[in-house]
């Protein structure tokens, strides 16, 4: 026995000393893999990246501040009234909580460190230096590119929509930062793109699409970020010393730390800009401006690059479309078409269309003033009628609210035009968020040409614009100089990418956002004014607002309608509405009777509610609804909703966001939010 | 040994040994069987007082000869050695052991067990006598557990323990139970004690109460430095029956149990239910309005019920909560089977528990088979195996959804006019808004009951656990002691929603689809082993020494996949889609699918512990642990943890020996330094996971492209370390008048150092939190546990027994970058403000932020003109956080103007005019003054009676589930019920002659709100404000039981040694102010994964049955 036991503690100590191993305190799982592993191959790295796109499009792109760019600018607008969603929209950053966009702004690092990790981890690898020495695109240096590009794009969403942030300190323990100057930063990231562009796929090469990032994209974000170094911009002056020897010219007052400015040396930016908006349209690749239209019941090429995003494909016209798929649980965040699309009152679920909420309206002078006769982006753009969620069209109005409240809204995403839309669930639909296109790249190349005087050559890029929009030639423009020219080129991009998020920076840049803001309250005004005392309002294109018109719900072969030759027709007339035809969904939602489209009357011109026609069509079964009557008994919200932070043209815009608190608070006073925002 | 390459404790091996070690039980037991007996002895046992204690057993240890003493106390047993021992016992008082050494005849008086300092008290790696404790432990017999009918032994311990606070999740079935050890130092790591079962780390849920010996709780450093870094937050100590020598019992107890509600919310009536709904529908806009008039027929849409509204008066509510909880029935068996020889003992146990949930598809179901065998192989060689089989069935967990709570507890919205009191157009529910949104409040294809029947989430798991031991007696005093402990389980997740759950149905009720699974397996194995050798010497008559030293190892680790699929052809049922999981619609469906492996977590330790006496009279104790664990880097893994205590047993000074009333008396003072190492694994090192989380997957060309994440979302950081508590304690245990008064008071001061805080770091890093040591928290407090016998005499005897406890905890300190700020984010971005709870230096963990409640706006704060209602000067305003209110035009309130009569108004603490973000101030703490439980016990002759009391005073409650109510969440909340203290919300509708009426003038608006008590609630966003902070406090009567033991005379003749009926009542009545359903407030204590405690949140609620008992112990 006694040996027994002897052999017992003999084992026993063996195993205990055995154990005693530095690596039994240090266990690992296959289920954690080490930075070797997921940069092994190609595929492998790209996982992290994939990981990156995705956060973007969870946490970043969604932050609010993606939803206030399009809504706060002359041209468009927010539908709901004493709403918090749009503050920053308004201008009014003193309103905004702390920390509205601590998501937003914490994503957008979170993306960078992952980006800047895997970026540092391929730089270490002799596969990639060996690639770097061939100097051709290989898999490697696309990644590498791609990695760094990611960065940069954060960086310069983080910039433009917070101003001066902290820069650099990804994926360190960090107790000691400030602010860095947005110009150090922009120019940091020039620096560093410039590297790897060269060495980056271009659009259809190594199998890259518009859905990842490629050297065009990186071309153009190139320019970008030259074109937001040079042009105007609120700047602050309550941090001493902030942007070094950059010196300003300044525009209108000071007010609260902050004031509009461009630096002096912009044109060297402005030229920047313009090679690398030009690089972006010499490496397009496959991209290219969609200026045919293969569909044969209609033809409208501008609408055509919209129609490639309700049919789940990737755009030629797109420069980067961020990816997404339909359905799926949890649901992706296919948020777009719901945000800015087509009004819908469908349910959350199995409804035909489902629920769109429309949080992006056009201001109607923009609507019924600007666009002239025969472009065919307008109504391709702006949608006066919505859903009603059980297969059938339904007017918009003007009164504050959401969904088919709330006013005229934008036509460019409409679920409708899937084929078949996805009526499961609100929000799923799968299509792409739109980042940027070739028009818009062509555009600013534009605007750069015209800000440095080579004026013909910016006429020739917006005459590319509008023989698409016009589908001929004899709506060019020519022999605009100078500001006029820059005007030009403003509007131009004004119907061009209304509701894409664009027109406000425009705005800023310009330096031109507080008189322009003022202007569009005005001509408000004078609507407005109108609208009380004569019961319509006309525009100098001939176009009548009215406080009435005149709707009937008839039946249409094909509910789904496209741009119509016959303007009479009260059905078809504006063009591209109706619903699509929901009955033909095999165990789909829920549709009423046959009667799907809206027959218009009174849409453009003046009707007398008191006269013959109006009695006319009242017995032929039309309805008379309140139209622009909404909007004069809900001015006041409209005033608020319409850029109300302006109130002089001398007032600097602030546009930003608050940096979240927590980033402040630890800063120990080196990093504080200005612009009169607020701070912990 | 089989030359396989596993390990060496693979089944076969297991197999094989249990087969043995079988075998040889037979022959222990037939050896016994053949033993002889020689010496006839006689005797007589009594009470203190002198009275007979019939029925007492005697018992010749080491063997299995025993007999019961007669009814006049006497009995005659006969002994194989004239110098045997005997064991003499008896329920209630302290048994005694009386060595013969030749004596035939003995008078046995027994000492009732209130003085309960002979009673053995298990401490870490061993006993002790409650005398000779240096430590503060709080102990319960096993007895007093299973008095109390509850399927998880933690809720019998409540009220029952001095310093340990026990608070029940809430009534659903398969219920957590948290308990803390004076009041717990943690604020982000778990502040559960360590649970050990019979040594081994377990959960106290798996134990069949029936099973208990007893439960100890080690509550300060000198008793819990021993385990080290896992015992800052105390330790459970729960010891099972062991098997016992002598002649083979068989016990069996039984009982069934009738589960009824408590209590129903109450909810809008059908006339206020229409009154309220319409008005609130009309708010929302005609589209909604007009659908539910036609519905109801009211108003201009009244169609053929021409009474309009007013038919509805005095209507009946069809209550659908009781329809979704109501009555249920449960049960439970015991079978225990024990005896053995001195050289065997086994015990074999099975339980069955069948506990039934008050709601709909909601049960726990637990089979627990246990065996247990003591084997002497030598004369100083013993060798137990203990092995334990669980096997668990648990239907309920229902998730909580934002602004609304489970499907359970807002039951109450459904409409509460069934669809046959109707007196409208139900065709019109297919229509409108009802259609797009009102389904869930208003079809009975969707109503709560319906959904929740359609959800199976049922959660299958199964245990091993087997512990064998050797305890070798070395030399005298000298004990070597070793043990190996394998477990593993086995769980299984098999979720199924059904059509209606996953809305696969059209409008007419056709199933478009069968519906969904989430099917889930994981498995995890630990092992353990443990050697100690403890040194039991006497090194004089007056220095008494006691050394322990001791070795651990443990390692545990799981593994764990999960696919989940949509969409199932509408053939399918439950069974055969977990069967075809791939059968799901491939168009319509999705399926994702993950495995993971855990990180191993393991431990090596190292302890010792020596305890020596002088002369009796002075003890002293000390201890050192050093603990290594794998949660840390290199450099932090091991910790060190010493402890010290001294004890004064002042009754054995001469100078109070004289004393006759004092039996015992003794001061004790302790110090020491205890770790928590509850953290997860690898948070010190940064690596990659690959992500399951299909959003996090980018997609290209419609494809979903995998991803790798950093593992963890919290920045790593290498110089993690240890949690550390300092306890202090000083204590003193008593009994007077032979031991019918004895008690204990503690008071205590535990510091817990460099906290294991998540903490947030700037963005800007990329990271939002890491897990640091910063902060410090202290708890100070004061137990008070007394019991003694009231009343005594041959027949009766009545006890009563209490503690009361207070505790106050405190944040010492807080680093500079920790602002503290969290939310429980219960109504999700529809409350304000989201940060609902702050941690602040100086205050306790659980302190609620919000609005001070100021009455809602009156008319009289506005100056009105032509329809439009203006702030007069001097009058705060809302701020834009309220956002949208429904039933508000563009000219009733000016622009930027957020108030209108009726509209909650809050104290504008900064005085600026605004109430906003700067008037939030802390509005409630959530912590008690004191707790505690008192009992009642009386017998008289067979009867026996009990009577168990718990309270809480002074803590307040955040009723999440009354604010929800109080705010009008958009489309789909429309159409929703409320709780009846909405009939006296501040109205701006009225119904004047059947139709609905806007009130504009402000004559219209006072008319109809004189007695308006509430604010008008029809603003998106629920403000949580001191509207929802309740008194807490409250007085139980936990457990009501009454038992008869039927005669011994009468059931002897049927071979049954005792029976016993009882009845009981749990949860008996409840005093408290609380509006809610129950002031025990602990469903979800880190609401949507809040990042710090949410403590004393009240929001979708299981509520607690109350319970009827009807039982029987038997004993052969």
């Amino acid at each position: 026995m006694r040996r027994i036991i002897n052999y017992l503690i003999a084992i026993a100590l063996c195993i205990g000393i055995a154990q005693c191993k530095k690596s039994f305190l240090s266990p690992s799982s296959p289920s954690n893999v080490d930075d070797g592993f997921v940069t092994s191959t190609p595929s492998e790295t790209f996982k992290t990246l994939s990981w990156c796109y995705a956060n973007y499009r969870q946490n970043c792109i969604m932050g609010v501040y993606r939803w206030n760019d399009p809504i706060g600018s002359d041209a468009e607008t927010y539908p709901e009234a004493n709403s918090s969603n749009n503050i920053n929209a308004e201008l009014r950053p003193e309103l905004l909580t702390i920390d509205a966009v601590a998501t937003g702004f914490n994503g957008l690092y979170t993306t960078i460190a992952h980006a800047a990790k895997t970026a540092a981890l391929i730089a270490e690898k002799q596969a990639y230096k060996n690639d770097v020495a061939g100097g051709k695109p290989t898999d490697w240096t696309q990644l590498y590119g791609e990695a760094i590009t990611i960065r940069a794009f954060c960086y310069f969403e983080l910039v433009k929509h917070f101003g001066d942030v902290p820069y650099g300190y990804e994926n360190q323990y960090v107790t000691n930062y400030s602010l860095n100057s947005r110009f150090d930063i922009y120019d940091s990231l020039l620096d560093q793109l410039k590297v790897v562009e060269p060495l980056m796929y271009t659009l259809g090469q190594g199998g890259i699409t518009a859905e990842r990032f490629s050297r065009p994209f990186c071309d153009a974000l190139m320019g970008e970020i030259a074109l937001y170094s040079g042009g105007y911009q609120t700047i602050r002056t309550d941090v001493s010393n902030l942007y070094g020897k950059v010196s300003f010219n300044k525009k209108g007052s000071e007010k609260l730390g902050c004031v509009y400015a461009r630096r002096s040396d912009y044109l060297d930016y402005y030229k920047l800009a313009e090679t690398y908006f030009q690089a972006a349209i010499n490496n397009e690749g496959t991209a290219h401006l969609v200026t045919s239209d293969e569909r044969t019941y209609t033809q409208n090429p501008f609408q055509r690059h919209f129609q490639y995003f309700a049919d789940l494909q990737i755009s030629p016209e797109s420069l980067f479309q961020l990816g997404n798929i339909q359905g799926g649980t949890p649901a992706t965040t296919s948020e777009y078409a719901y945000a800015f699309g087509r009004p819908s009152d469908g349910g959350s679920a199995n409804a035909a269309p489902a629920k769109t909420f429309g949080a992006l309206r056009i201001i109607p002078t923009v609507y019924y003033g600007e666009y002239q006769n025969g472009d065919k982006r307008r109504d391709a753009s702006v949608a006066v009628t919505g859903s009603n969620g059980d297969g059938n069209e339904k007017m918009l109005t003007f009164v504050p609210g959401n969904k088919s409240a709330g006013g005229i809204a934008t036509n460019k995403w409409d679920e409708n035009r899937m084929s078949p839309p996805y009526t499961v669930a609100q929000r799923s639909s799968g299509m792409d968020w739109p980042v940027l296109r070739m028009a818009d790249v062509i555009l600013m190349l534009a605007e750069v040409k015209a800000e440095l005087g080579e004026s013909g050559d910016a006429i020739a890029l917006v005459n590319q614009i509008r023989e698409r929009a016009f589908g001929n030639a004899s709506h060019d423009i020519s022999g605009l100089t100078g500001d006029s020219l820059k005007d030009a080129v403003l509007e131009e991009r004004k119907l061009e990418l209304l509701g894409e998020g664009t027109r406000r920076w425009d705005l800023i840049l310009s330096g031109e956002l507080p008189e322009r803001a003022i202007a569009i309250q005005q001509e408000m005004a004078t609507m407005v004014g109108d609208l009380k005392t004569q019961g319509y309002h006309t525009f100098s294109n001939g176009n009548v607002i009215s406080d009435y018109i005149w709707t009937k719900s008839v039946n249409l072969t094909n509910p789904l309608t496209y741009d119509t030759p016959d303007s009479t027709n009260p059905a078809l007339y504006p063009g591209w509405r109706g619903q699509y035809n929901y009955s033909t969904i095999q165990n789909g939602p829920k549709v009423v009777g046959t009667t799907h489209n809206v027959a218009i009357q009174g849409l453009f011109t003046y009707i007398d509610p008191n006269g013959a026609t109006a009695a006319a069509l009242q017995s032929a079964g039309y309805v008379k609804r309140n139209w622009g009557i909404d909007i004069v008994k809900n001015y006041t919200i409209y005033q608020a909703n319409i850029l109300s932070g302006i109130t002089s043209a001398d007032d600097p815009p602030r546009y930003y966001w608050p940096i979240p608190s927590e980033t402040i608070s630890d800063s120990k006073g080196k990093v504080t939010n200005g612009y009169g925002m607020p701070n912990p | 040994m089989p030359a396989t390459t596993g390990s060496p404790f693979d089944k076969r091996w297991i197999r094989l040994t249990a087969t043995a070690l079988f075998i040889l039980s037979f022959l222990g037991t037939s050896t016994g069987i053949l033993a002889q007996s020689r010496f006839h002895i006689t005797g007589k046992v009594t009470q203190s007082t002198g009275e007979p204690l019939a029925g007492a057993t005697i018992v010749e240890k080491g063997t299995s000869s025993n007999v019961l003493a007669k009814e006049d106390g006497t009995f005659a047993i006969d002994v194989s050695n004239q110098k045997s021992t005997l064991v003499i016992s008896y329920t209630g008082y302290a048994p005694r052991e009386i060595k013969l050494n030749g004596q035939r005849q003995l008078d046995i008086a027994l000492q009732s067990a209130n003085s309960n300092m002979d009673e053995v008290v298990v401490i870490g790696y061993g006993t002790t006598k409650r005398k000779d404790l240096t430590g503060s432990v709080a102990s319960v017999s096993g007895k007093t557990i299973s008095a109390i009918p509850v399927p998880n032994i933690a809720q019998a311990m409540q009220g029952k323990l001095p310093g340990v606070s026990v608070v029940s999740q809430d009534g659903r079935p398969d219920a957590d139970v948290e308990i803390r050890v004076r009041g717990g130092g943690s604020i982000s790591q778990s502040n559960q004690p360590l649970i050990l079962i019979d040594g081994v780390p377990g959960t106290l849920s798996d134990i069949p109460p029936d099973q208990v010996k007893s439960i100890d709780v080690l509550k300060d450093a000198s008793s819990t430095a021993i385990y080290g870094a896992r015992g800052a937050n105390g330790v459970v100590l729960v010891t099972t029956k062991g098997a016992q020598e002598g002649k083979t019992r068989i016990g069996y107890n039984g009982y069934v149990k009738f589960n009824t509600p408590a209590k129903y919310l109450g909810e809008l009536a059908p006339y206020d239910y229409l009154k309220y709904v319409w008005a609130n529908a009309a708010a929302n806009g005609a589209a909604y309005q007009t659908p539910f008039e036609q519905v109801f027929g009211l108003g201009a849409n009244a169609g053929k019920n021409t009474g309009g509204i007013e038919s509805y008066r005095g209507l009946h509510t069809d209550n659908e909560q009781k329809l979704v909880y109501n009555n249920s029935t449960s049960s439970n068996h015991d079978l225990t089977v024990t005896g053995g020889t001195d050289k065997t003992k086994m015990l074999f146990s099975v339980n069955y528990t069948n506990e039934q949930g008050m709601k709909i598809n909601s049960y726990l179901k637990r089979a627990n088979v246990s065996f247990k065998l003591g084997q002497k192989l030598f004369d100083n060689l013993t060798f137990n195996l203990d092995t334990r089989y669980t096997d668990i069935q648990d239907m309920d967990d229902e998730g909580t959804t934002n602004g609304t709570g489970s499907i359970l507890s807002t039951a109450y919205r459904f409409r509460p006019i069934a669809t046959n009191h109707i007196l409208g157009d139900t065709n019109a529910l297919k229509t409108g808004n009802i259609e797009q949104y009102g389904k869930n409040s208003m079809w009975d294809m969707y109503s709560p009951a319906a959904r929740i029947a359609d959800f199976d989430p049922l959660s299958i798991s199964q245990a091993i656990r087997v512990i064998g031991s050797l305890d070798w007696k070395i030399i005298k005093g000298l004990v070597y002691h070793t043990d190996l402990t394998l477990n593993r389980a086995w769980g299984q997740k098999q979720y199924w929603s059904g059509a209606i759950y996953n809305n696969y149905v059209d409008d007419a009720g056709n199933h478009l689809f069968a519906g969904a699974v989430d099917y889930g397996k994981s498995d995890s194995w630990g092992s353990r082993w443990s050697n100690t050798l403890t040194y039991d010497f006497n090194i004089d008559g007056n220095n008494h020494l006691n050394l322990l030293a001791g070795q651990e190892v443990s390692n545990s680790g799981g593994t764990s996949m999960d696919i989940q699929a949509n969409h199932f052809p509408s053939n399918f049922d439950k069974a055969t889609a977990f069967a075809q999981i791939n059968q799901y619609d491939q168009v319509n469906g999705t399926s994702q699918f993950s495995s993971s492996v855990t990180v191993p977590s393991r431990l090596l330790s190292y302890f010792g512990r020596a305890n020596y006496a002088l002369m009796d009279r002075y003890l002293f104790t000390a201890t050192f642990r050093a603990d290594g664990s794998s949660k840390f880097s290199p450099d932090h893994q091991w910790g060190y943890f010493p402890a010290g205590a001294v004890a004064w047993k002042l009754s054995e000074e001469p100078f109070l020996r004289g004393i006759n009333w004092l039996d015992n008396w003794k001061l004790r003072v302790s110090l020491g330094e205890v770790g928590n190492d509850g953290i997860s694994s690898n948070l010190w090192s940064q690596s990659w996971t690959s992500v399951t989380d299909q959003r996090f997957q980018y997609d290209i060309n419609r494809l979903r492209q995998s991803a790798y994440d950093f593992s963890s979302s919290t920045e790593a950081n290498l110089n993690l370390k240890w949690e550390t508590t300092i306890t202090r304690d000083i204590g003193t245990d008593f009994s007077v008048f032979k031991g019918r008064l004895s008690g204990t008071v503690d008071v205590y001061w535990n510091t817990t150092k460099d906290l294991l805080m998540l903490t947030s770091v700037p963005g800007i890093t990329g990271f939002t939190a890491t897990y640091a040591n910063i902060g410090q928290t202290s708890n100070k407090g004061v137990e008070f546990s007394l019991s003694g016998t009231i009343f005594q005499n041959r027949d009766w005897r009545i006890t009563a027994g209490g503690n009361i406890n207070f505790n106050r905890s405190n944040i010492d300190q807080l680093a500079p970058n920790v602002t503290g700020l969290y939310g429980a984010d219960w109504g999700g971005i529809a409350s304000y403000p989201t940060s609902d709870y702050i941690l602040q230096a100086g205050h306790p963990v659980g302190q609620v932020r919000g609005f001070k409640y100021a009455g809602v706006y009156t008319t009289a704060d506005f100056d009105y003109n032509n329809g439009t209602y203006t702030l007069k000067k001097g009058v705060p305003d809302l701020g834009s956080w309220i956002t949208v209110v429904h039933g508000l035009g563009a000219t009733d309130r000016p622009s930027g103007q957020y108030a209108y009569p009726g509209l909650p108004k809050f104290k504008d603490l900064n005085g600026n005019g605004i109430i906003d973000q700067n008037d939030v101030s802390v509005i409630g703490n959530m912590n008690p003054k004191h707790t505690g439980g008192f009992s009642l016990n009386a017998s008289y002759k067979d009867i026996d009676f009990g009577a168990y009391f718990n309270w809480s005073y002074g803590n307040r409650i955040y009723n999440a589930n009354k604010l929800a109510t109080l705010y009008g969440p958009k489309e789909s909340g429309v159409y929703e019920n409320k709780l009846n203290i909405m009939k006296n919300s501040y109205k701006i509708y009225d119904v004047e002659g059947g139709q609905l009426v806007r009130l504009t003038t402000p004559d219209q608006l006072d008319a109809a709100n004189a007695h308006a008590t509430l604010p008008l609630s029809y603003e998106e966003v629920g403000a949580v404000s001191t509207l929802g902070i309740e008194d807490g406090s409250y007085l139980r009567l936990n457990t009501l039981n009454l038992g008869y033991t039927l005669p011994k005379s009468f059931v002897s003749r049927a071979k049954i040694s005792n029976l016993r009926i009882y009845g009981s009542i749990y949860n008996v009545f409840t005093l408290t102010g609380y509006s809610g359903l129950d002031p025990e407030v602990n469903t979800d204590p880190s609401h949507n994964n809040a990042v710090y405690p949410t403590t004393g949140l009240d929001f979708g609620t299981y509520p607690r049955p109350r319970s009827y008992i009807v039982g029987l112990n038997l004993t052969f």
